[in-house]
């Protein structure tokens, strides 16, 4: 995402028969601007106008009890703990890489202090205000007001939701890899809300992630809107999602997704944490962080939070020593959690390399060759056609210092054939 | 007659300014014409483009 010129960042641009800001805002613009940002009004010296000994302050709602109060002080206490504010699901992932399995945000603050305090000094300063989502750009984007300073109910998909998910969910929404399209359901012009339908602003604090947002039925599903179609073909029908069965959705219906392979600690992106084994198509971002497009199958390591055998995995940017610059030289559980986590990519699309069977002898050329198959008189042969060993995550595919964490989800592969599944 | 008029129009008015007392939502300036308050520097592209100096930031990650 470009950065806005500086300027251009804090205009209020008066279009049409607006006069003021309260023609834009009615609701708010009865508060006055120095009511919220402080400073001194009126003034014709642009620093004594925002002098931060008269209290100026660009965000207010950086301390929402004062400045959202008491128009919306249920939202402003509940979202002291929510998860976007606290980001308790990457405590858990820190708490867990260091204090090891079992643990997870409720016992973060027993990692050590260099952990603690530099998550508290970095990691937050990201996650968010109420401002950063309903007014401007979040501060991970520079910033900048969206709708000229509209205090808008539900928050920009991309100025806000993209401008902090957008290497990733961003770019494969929107199609922007080489090789990819759109998701179908950003082409039918679905919002993020269609589906992340989760109070953004409810207490989190007693759950470890996001996904533990809702309770199970709660959930979005695919099968919420494509419940019907579970029998519609053989693949369906072999493959339908269940608790500990069949594949994830994403296995077949996702186009390759953006990994990220370095880590970020210290204010920047780090540099030099590069290995990616048997990547080449590896481009850099900014500041030497490395993100390639990858696709990779395997083993879903938490039935009860997701259905399916089988998941796709995305590769995600840490490293035992990503908190070296916070004063953390190694996390000492690192093979707490998989670096290859269980994900969700969105570029859904209906006829993928996966699904398209254009040119193949059986339909389970794109993804079986580990097998063996059986022509028509019986006889058997090995799968020679396709190389698809590249979908699925294998032990040549990692790092060695991430082998042991992604024991969990590497599949176990024999060449059993097709019987066991299509007996007869 | 008369006199409870006066008095239940005084008892009104001390009312009113109460209330106009109690909702006052503070200092208001809207004059967008106006270079001295924050909406009339706000508002005028020209004027901000001459008083702001760009910032030399590297782009945005793009987050996760």
């Amino acid at each position: 995402m470009t950065p806005l010129e500086t300027w251009e960042k804090v205009l209020i641009e008066l279009k049409g028969g607006n006069k003021s800001f309260k023609d834009i805002d009615p609701v708010h613009g009865l508060i006055g601007c120095i009511n919220c940002h402080g400073g001194v009004e009126p003034s014709s010296d642009l620093e004594i106008a925002h002098s931060t000994d008269h209290g100026f302050t660009r965000d207010p709602s950086s301390n929402p009890e004062e400045s959202c109060n008491p128009c919306h002080n249920q939202l402003v206490e509940s979202n002291k703990n929510s998860m976007h504010t606290m980001a308790w699901g990457e405590k858990t992932t820190i708490a867990q890489r260091e204090l090891g399995e079992g643990n997870d945000h409720t016992t973060f603050d027993e990692c050590p202090e260099s952990l603690t305090s530099g998550f508290d000094g970095e990691c937050t300063s990201c996650h968010t205000t109420c401002g950063q989502c309903h007014i401007s750009r979040p501060n991970s984007a520079h910033g900048g007001l969206i709708d000229n300073h509209k205090f808008n109910r539900i928050p920009d998909q991309t100025n806000n939701c993209m401008a902090c998910h957008g290497s990733r969910i961003g770019t494969d929404f929107k199609g922007e890899l080489t090789g990819n399209v759109a998701d179908v359901h950003f082409l039918k012009r679905l919002k993020c809300f269609d589906c992340h339908v989760e109070d953004f602003h409810a207490d989190a604090s007693q759950y470890e992630s996001r996904y533990h947002l809702l309770k199970d039925e709660e959930q979005v599903q695919c099968d919420f809107c494509h419940g019907d179609v579970a029998e519609a073909n053989e693949y369906h029908q072999q493959h339908w999602p269940e608790s500990g069965e069949g594949l994830s959705c994403f296995v077949c219906h996702s186009q390759p997704y953006n990994n990220c392979n370095t880590c970020h600690s210290g204010g920047e992106w780090k540099e030099g944490y590069g290995e990616v084994a048997g990547e080449t198509d590896v481009k850099s971002g900014g500041n030497g962080y490395l993100e390639y497009p990858d696709f990779k199958i395997g083993i879903n390591n938490d039935y009860e939070l997701r259905n399916g055998k089988w998941a796709v995995l995305r590769h995600i940017p840490v490293a035992p020593d990503s908190y070296e610059k916070w004063g953390h030289p190694e996390l000492a559980n690192f093979d707490a959690r998989p670096t290859w986590e269980v994900t969700t990519p969105h570029n859904i699309k209906l006829w993928t390399s996966q699904t398209d069977t254009t040119n193949s002898d059986y339909c389970s050329d794109n993804c079986h060759n580990h097998g063996v198959r059986y022509d028509s008189e019986g006889n058997y042969s090995n799968y020679t056609s396709l190389d698809t060993n590249s979908i699925y995550l294998l032990l040549d595919d990692l790092i060695e210092n991430e082998i042991n964490a992604n024991q969990p989800v590497l599949g176990q592969f024999s060449k059993v054939g097709c019987n066991p599944c299509h007996p007869g | 007659m008369n006199y409870l008029n006066q008095i239940k129009l005084g008892l009104i008015s001390i009312t009113l300014l109460i209330l106009s007392a109690a909702c006052d939502p503070g200092t208001v300036v809207t004059h967008a014409t106006n270079p001295a308050t924050c909406e009339g520097c706000h508002t005028n592209e020209i004027a901000l483009k001459r008083l702001i100096q760009d910032e030399d930031v590297a782009p945005p990650s793009g987050g996760g």
